[in-house]
């Protein structure tokens, strides 16, 4: 029961890779324009974030360090400064989508405009990491976060063609006479929205916030996996869902109106709650999420006082940093800024620095003096190559794709 | 000059020559026509579900009101000249017109609360989708 306690801190960084606004919607949009087409993007992505997380949990097992911490000691603050940079404007932005995905979910259920619900969002946001502790947010999100398998259910209660299925995991150019830009930067999309720098590092706090030792090494690797394999089969199921709803009608997925159509059909009149369940609570956790790891990468990297557990007082920088953040978001969407949009830029920036927070993990992972006996195997160093290679073609491809395929 | 210094250049070149395809050349009608396809059938759905009683009203709305923000941009892009052809732009713009008045019928029968005219006009959405898909 301990060890299924664990998983809690997987499933909730799984659901800001996953569940969260952008990658909800590039899912569904990949969905409704090229049905099971691009289920490969999601596999290859979810293989990356497994072996990427497990890394990140097994260096603060093992050596107390979270990987913010491990770079700035190993690489100095000059170095950093770079992907922290770049990390704090991108953490920034996609705390401010996630707030006004939360936002889009209380206005598709209601009808009120969605400025009109960023500050009790904001707020809500704010209070529970004011006032809870580590274990309430990664146990209460991922709970709740299971609502999202409803995506799943529906693919299973619409009866797919399996063999059709079977085929979007092996890689295809896109079906003749379609719109081959659009194609390649849904798949790009897909791996920027998945692979998220701030995942790494939230997990690696996560792991000390919940005191791991080396003793959690196995448990590290099986919640990595259960984790990240949650959020791959919702992200997938919601690309299913999109994929038998929507493609058959030609329907793309411009507004988030179009992809609340989707569980209706399944669930009839539970539908379109549930789709709205999913997408506040993926934003919501996410949101949480993202405010914590602003305050983890800066109190870590300038040396401060951290810790969610610790009494505001305590860790004044601390909580000053999320609160700034929040604020921020929250004016934000009450002037009115689309959170697709922010999705949109925060996607194609996450691919342009993923290479500077990848390249760390080859040198970090084999270093005995913060791994000893742990260190990287070649399988594992041979996946870091591979994702940087990934990584350094994404970053050279994803800006002329944005212009060429984006909508 | 690297393999990698070579690249940097040669993506920049890709991204302003794809750039200038995406903004010059005036309206795209595939682009319009898809999109002309892809509200008819958010709208065509809205209707369905919301007649039968699975939707909220407040969603529906929420959906037409998007529905009618696109349709605008839509007619407005096809408003500018176009390299395909006038009577290609005059042939969707007309379909852009047909779709906005059934979107308009659908408020009328929300506010009427009139599910079964929903379901009928879901029906007609969806005939215009398919002819509007259908057509080269």
């Amino acid at each position: 029961m301990k060890n299924l306690l664990k998983a809690g801190l997987g499933v909730v960084t799984s659901i800001a890779g996953f569940i969260e606004v952008g990658s909800l919607s590039t899912s569904a949009q990949a969905g409704a324009a090229f049905r099971f087409r691009l289920l490969w993007a999601v596999a290859i992505a979810t293989i990356c974030l497994i072996f990427l997380i497990e890394m990140s949990g097994r260096l603060a097992a093992v050596s107390k360090h979270t990987l913010a911490a491990a770079v700035r000691e190993r690489f100095g603050i000059r170095f950093q400064s770079v992907p922290l940079t770049a990390e704090i404007v991108l953490d920034t932005l996609v705390l401010t989508a996630e707030i006004g995905g939360a936002c889009v979910a209380l206005h598709l259920l209601s009808g009120i405009d969605a400025r009109w619900w960023a500050v009790p969002v904001a707020l809500m946001v704010w209070l529970l990491l004011w006032r809870g502790r580590f274990s309430a947010i990664e146990n209460g999100v991922s709970m709740l976060g299971l609502v999202a398998l409803a995506f799943v259910a529906g693919v299973f209660l619409l009866r797919p063609d399996w063999g059709e299925v079977a085929h979007g995991f092996v890689p295809s150019r896109p079906p003749v006479g379609s719109d081959a830009a659009h194609y390649g930067y849904l798949a790009v999309s897909i791996l920027g929205a998945t692979i998220s720098p701030y995942l790494l590092n939230f997990y690696s706090a996560g792991a000390i916030e919940d005191d791991w030792g080396e003793k959690d090494i196995l448990t590290n690797r099986i919640v990595a996996t259960v984790g990240m394999g949650f959020g791959s089969v919702v992200s997938m199921g919601v690309l299913g869902m999109a994929a038998l709803v929507l493609a058959p009608r030609g329907i793309r997925v411009d507004q988030y109106e179009q992809a609340a159509l989707v569980l209706t059909q399944p669930f009839g009149k539970w539908g379109l709650p549930l789709f709205a369940a999913s997408l506040f609570i993926g934003c919501y956790g996410a949101a949480l999420e993202l405010g914590l790891n602003l305050s983890y990468v800066l109190s870590q990297a300038l040396g401060w006082n951290w810790g969610e557990d610790q009494k505001p007082k305590d860790d004044a920088r601390f909580c000053t940093v999320y609160t700034i953040a929040i604020a921020i978001g929250a004016i934000l969407i009450v002037a009115g800024v689309p959170p697709l949009k922010l999705t949109m830029l925060s996607m194609a920036l996450t691919v342009l620095i993923l290479p500077l927070v990848v390249f760390p993990f080859l040198v970090i992972l084999n270093d005995p003096r913060y791994l000893r006996t742990h260190r990287n195997g070649r399988i594992a160093n041979l996946v870091v190559l591979a994702i940087l290679a990934l990584g350094a073609l994404l970053a050279l491809v994803v800006i002329p794709l944005e212009v060429a395929g984006g909508r | 000059m690297t393999t990698a210094r070579r690249a940097i250049p040669g993506a920049a070149a890709l991204a302003l020559s794809l750039s200038l395809v995406r903004c010059g050349g005036g309206t795209d009608l595939r682009q319009a026509r898809q999109d002309l396809v892809s509200w008819s059938g958010t709208l065509a759905i809205a209707a369905e579900q919301w007649g039968r009683g699975l939707d909220p009203t407040p969603f529906t709305r929420t959906v037409s009101s998007a529905a009618r923000d696109a349709l605008k941009e839509t007619a407005r892009d096809l408003a500018q000249p176009s390299s395909q052809g006038d009577a290609a732009a005059a042939e969707l713009q007309g379909a852009a017109r047909r779709i906005e008045a059934g979107r308009q019928a659908l408020d009328a029968a929300i506010a009427r609360r009139d599910g079964p005219a929903a379901v009928r006009l879901a029906g007609e959405l969806e005939a215009l989708r398919r002819q509007l898909r259908t057509e080269p």
